[in-house]
């Protein structure tokens, strides 16, 4: 055995974890270095030394056995099935609090997952990957049913050359209005200024940036209702409010207000008029949340004779 | 003997015996580590007494892949750093508290080189930063392992290792590295 090797096998040999003869090589080396040999014995004085100042196994001390036994709470644990599920839970409350975490993002993230795949206006990935040809009729399933009016909502892309068809329409489509935010604009198909044969309309909606097209129909065509889009405008850059009427004879010009969310394609009635001679020919954003109907009604059944008056409403 | 595992789940059994047992056992190894950081008898019955009452309050918190004694340690050496921390005790040797430790048979010689030795160890015990002063402690005051040690403070063998070796050689001034021979 060398210097190198006895210093290696140093530790192991002072703590006696040695094989018997590397223990007597390294005995043997001490009694030929005095190096080696002093190393040794000065370790060794060393953990006698601390060994010695901790050593406290002389010393008396007071058991804490009975204090301690009568301070704790003895019926803390036992077999009782809920105190073990108790004790269970709160010694994995960390995983649990985790996993109750992960299962709360994802039943909110649901609803905002499920607008951004399935709504046009909801997400870029789904525009990006769709062209709008690919989106053409994918008639969206009606999404929301106004159980009072019976109205039924269609959503869904047209093409290009489709929606170009409508929009030249000029006759037979209304003048466009633009969104808050100058990224849509939408029109009505079927209710021009200069058409003269009425029944059920479209709007016709453009992301101008995108340059997609879609449709959006709210009908009610159950017999005796009848109902259609008459007139829209901009709630905000995610809603619009839709005037839907009677969508045949001339003699009516307009309807209840609804709004209409893109994201949600959630349908809310938001202003019904008085009685069936009463209707909302047009109307106007005011300030925020304020705006400007245009009424119009007529006298009696026949409808002959109306007065048009304004009347200011709130929506928020 | 009972397994330490085995009077775990028996006082989560709510047998409460058990951890008379456990007690029993852990106690004197509690109370020399507790004694060896602070060097005050009184507080560290205290401390050995509350980390009991702890271990039993926070049982069903032990996980049984760990040796229990490391885990009995751990909560032992908190609860003596927040002792340490909150009276503001800065770590001093009582001298008459230490005489009890040796045996009255001793002979005057052998006492002074005794007090020597011990002032020698004092002084150097109170340079130390508390990391250190604690492995130097579980070391040759509980002769545990350096796995064990690593388990107890939280950090890797190794550095356990390296920092045992290091504390040695700044007090005996010895580099093992350059001194000695090759």
């Amino acid at each position: 055995m060398d210097c190198k090797v006895f210093n290696n096998r140093l530790e192991d040999f002072q703590m006696g974890k040695l094989p018997k003869d590397m223990e007597t090589a390294c005995e043997k080396h001490m009694e030929k270095c005095t190096i080696c040999k002093g190393l040794y014995v000065l370790e060794q004085d060393m953990n006698a030394s601390f060994s010695m100042y901790f050593d406290t196994d002389q010393m008396e001390h007071h058991t804490v056995r009975n204090e301690v036994m009568g301070k704790i709470d003895r019926k803390r644990y036992g077999k009782n099935p809920a105190k073990k599920v108790k004790y269970s839970i709160l010694a994995d409350k960390k995983r649990y609090m985790t996993a109750a975490a992960v299962l709360l993002f994802i039943i909110f993230s649901i609803p905002f997952i499920k607008s951004v795949i399935s709504l046009p206006f909801g997400s870029a990935k789904t525009s990006a990957s769709k062209s709008a040809q690919d989106m053409a009729n994918t008639e969206s399933a009606p999404a929301v049913k106004d159980e009072e009016q019976g109205i039924k909502i269609k959503y869904y892309a047209v093409s290009k050359a489709e929606a170009l068809k409508m929009i030249n329409e000029e006759y037979n489509v209304t003048k466009a209005v633009i969104s808050p935010d100058n990224k849509k604009r939408a029109m009505i198909y079927g209710k021009g200024s200069e058409m003269i044969e009425e029944g059920y309309s479209k709007i016709v909606l453009q992301d101008i940036n995108k340059n997609q097209y879609y449709v959006i129909e709210m009908n009610d065509e159950s017999e005796g209702n009848q109902l259609t889009v008459k007139g829209i405008t901009w709630r905000n850059n995610d809603n619009i409010l839709a005037i839907i009427g009677s969508a045949y004879g001339m003699a009516t010009r307009g309807g209840n207000v609804y709004n209409f969310n893109l994201n949600t394609r959630e349908l809310s009635l938001v202003y019904k008029t008085k009685d069936d001679k009463t209707e909302v020919t047009n109307i106007k954003k005011g300030d925020e949340f304020h705006y400007i109907l245009n009424i119009n009604e007529y006298a009696d059944d026949s409808l002959m004779d109306s007065k048009q008056y304004q009347e200011n409403i709130t929506i928020k | 003997m009972d397994s330490d595992n085995m009077l775990v789940d028996q006082v989560l059994e709510g047998n409460v015996d058990s951890f008379n047992i456990i007690i029993n056992k852990y106690e004197n190894l509690i109370f020399k580590f507790v004694y060896n950081m602070i060097r005050d008898r009184e507080a560290a019955e205290d401390l050995t007494q509350e980390t009991f009452i702890t271990v039993y309050d926070k049982l069903y918190l032990y996980k049984k892949e760990y040796k229990f004694i490391n885990w009995v340690y751990q909560i032992a050496k908190n609860k003596t750093v927040d002792y340490v921390r909150k009276y503001r005790k800065v770590y001093e040797v009582n001298i008459e508290d230490s005489n009890d430790i040796i045996s009255k048979d001793i002979s005057p010689d052998d006492y002074t080189i005794y007090r020597e030795t011990k002032d020698k160890i004092e002084k150097f015990i109170n340079s130390l930063e508390d990391t250190d002063r604690q492995i130097i402690i579980l070391k040759y005051s509980q002769g545990l392992t350096f796995l064990d040690i690593s388990r107890i403070m939280n950090m890797s063998e190794s550095t356990v290792k390296r920092k045992f070796y290091k504390i040695r050689e700044d007090f005996s001034g010895i580099n093992s590295e350059k001194e000695r021979c090759n």
